[in-house]
């Protein structure tokens, strides 16, 4: 079980995560059109699903 | 091909990631944030070997989430943040005493508070703000706890679609596609027998049958007013204020009519408290309510003609390719998604006005040192949980609609439920508001399967869609979310159950007339409905 500080702390990093996702999401599919950024904006979402669920 | 072939296997497999959101929050009481989650990582994996989307396609359409996520949170945001000011200002405080001395009957401050007060609170915040500011109010004049928590819950339901400067109402209009001079005077007008319904609710949770004959003749003459200023505020191209202006001349009804023979006095009523630890006495109304003053004013001067013409293109907005799935599915370029327009969307305009109402609070000598970061942080602690839930959710919600999923859906259920449509539809706005205890988020999930339903039934779609909004905004009331909010502030937290029972009744009645109404339409003015 996470500590309600930690939960706490984890709740922001999903909060810079969805941020820093929306950006290289929309960079990797549509302005770059870089299949790796794009990998990573898909990726960096979900870990942010993960500390949603995690976290909240 | 259109999109995926309609069969069992498909259609259970659309349905998964919806299922797991109401499933989760419903029965294992998962937040928001956590469900919505769960639902876009399982959107995720289905879309790519069922649907035939690729990880483009998945981007594309959860940065489209993420944009429409923070055209509403933007709204979000910046209206708690008003209200979080004010309230630290002690604004809050004079604005509730105020109306309450407006009536010296019992029934007439409940409908004052619970429906007109709670109301306006909806119309300009929201998210819980309405029932944490009107219970302790209603608690602070002598009211039971059970009953000023149903009350205020119950009272507010109406002005959640077109309340929190129109964001659930922006939610639907974007995810239909309607156009705003369609569907907004349309849901107004059929909101106008809900708000009326309200008001006898707020009643008869007060004093039964007795007090619902007592306050029948006010109640429809300050429905009808604040109906009649819903639709009009809909029609002028003004939705964000379609709650909050009804809200305040709804109350003015009520005092006026609360001194004629038209409401019968019973009893006599406690005078709210006045005092204040401030040597000064407490700060006038009207510099308490200047800011949502600024903030009606410059909503209406935003629709004008030449001023709306002047910074139309001023705005950010991001533009979407169009693409196709290996199974046929096709979605058009989006040019402006989700724009936030400078002078035509709420955020914006709440921002000017809480610096033009900062200002002259503080020549008043009314300012409070530090006032403005605390309400920073205080919306912030506030938001941040809504802040991921509904971005992971309206990601799941495109991603779904722009993989076929959701069109999957909706021919489904129009298989299924028929010419009952209109009477099955309000609910699943309610069961979408029930299980995320949002009105927005209900828009999101269901407002685009909604219409697709509608349309493969061949029944009017912007009836639908505006009853989906309709059921989401009042079923919102029963969600678990906001009642035990109502029970915290009430002091009846664990026994949440009291209320519960008492606002459930309610609600279901309110969202079973919205069908009922939804139906006759839908049969008798076919071509309206459209």
């Amino acid at each position: 079980m996470l500590s309600t500080a930690t939960k706490k702390k984890m709740r922001n990093v999903a909060l810079v995560l969805i941020l820093v996702s929306f950006a290289l999401l929309y960079l990797g599919a549509i302005t770059l059109e870089n299949d790796i950024v794009t990998a990573l904006g898909l990726a960096v979402s979900g870990v942010t699903a993960v500390i949603s669920w995690l976290a909240f | 091909m259109l999109g995926p072939e309609l069969n069992v296997v498909n259609w259970i497999l659309a349905s998964l990631p919806v299922a797991l959101l109401i499933g989760t929050i419903l029965w294992r009481k998962w937040s928001a944030p956590r469900a919505g989650g769960a639902a876009w990582l399982l959107a995720f994996a289905l879309a790519l070997p069922v649907f035939g989307a690729n990880t483009d396609h998945v981007a594309i359409a959860s940065a489209k989430g993420l944009s429409l996520a923070l055209f509403v949170l933007s709204i979000v945001w910046t209206s708690v943040y008003m209200f979080n000011l004010v309230d630290k200002l002690d604004g809050i405080k004079v604005i509730g005493r105020t109306m309450a001395k407006l009536a010296d009957d019992r029934l007439a401050q409940a409908l004052l508070i619970a429906w007109g007060f709670a109301s306006f609170i909806q119309g300009v915040t929201g998210f819980g703000v309405p029932v944490a500011v009107a219970a302790p109010l209603l608690i602070m004049l002598g009211f039971k706890p059970v009953h000023a928590a149903a009350m205020a819950l119950v009272g507010h339901g109406w002005a959640v679609t077109f309340g929190s400067m129109g964001s659930s109402y922006y939610t639907i209009q974007l995810v239909t596609g309607f156009d705003g001079d369609v569907i907004g005077p349309h849901m107004a007008l059929l909101f106008a027998p809900i708000v009326i319904a309200s008001g006898i609710a707020v009643a008869a949770i007060h004093g039964g049958l007795h007090d619902v004959r007592r306050s029948l003749v006010m109640v429809i003459i300050a429905g009808s007013v604040m109906a009649s200023l819903q639709v009009l505020m809909a029609r002028l191209g003004a939705p964000q204020i379609a709650s909050s202006v009804p809200a305040i001349f709804g109350m003015v009804t009520i005092a006026l009519l609360t001194r004629t023979p038209l409401f019968s006095k019973e009893e006599g009523v406690t005078s709210p408290d006045d005092t204040t630890d401030d040597a000064r006495g407490p700060m006038s109304f009207w510099l308490a309510f200047l800011p949502y003053l600024l903030l009606i004013t410059l909503s209406v001067i935003s629709q004008i003609g030449p001023v709306k013409d002047a910074v139309k293109d001023i705005m950010l907005a991001l533009d979407y390719p169009g693409f196709e799935t290996a199974e046929g599915f096709v979605v058009a370029a989006a040019r402006d998604y989700a724009p936030i327009r400078i002078l035509n969307h709420p955020a914006p305009l709440i921002m000017i006005s809480v610096l033009l109402s900062a200002l002259a609070i503080a020549k008043a000598g009314r300012w409070k040192q530090g006032a403005a970061l605390e309400a920073v942080k205080l919306t912030y602690n506030q938001t941040l949980s809504t802040t991921l839930g509904v971005s992971l959710m309206v990601m799941m919600a495109v991603l779904m609609a722009d993989t076929g999923m959701t069109v999957l859906l909706a021919q489904g259920i129009a298989n299924a439920s028929g010419p009952v449509f209109p009477l099955v539809s309000p609910f699943i706005g309610l069961l979408g508001a029930f299980m995320s205890g949002s009105n927005t988020n209900s828009n999101v999930m269901f407002g685009l399967l909604q219409v697709e339903t509608a349309r493969a039934l061949d029944i009017g779609p912007v009836t639908i869609a505006s009853i989906q909004s309709i059921g989401a905004s009042v079923g919102s009331t029963m969600a678990p979310t906001k009642v035990l909010v109502a029970a915290a502030v009430v002091g009846l937290a664990g026994q949440e159950d009291q209320i519960f029972r008492k606002v459930t009744v309610a609600v279901l009645a309110l969202v079973a007339l919205t069908g009922v109404e939804a139906l006759i339409l839908v049969t008798l003015f076919e071509n309206w409905t459209r």
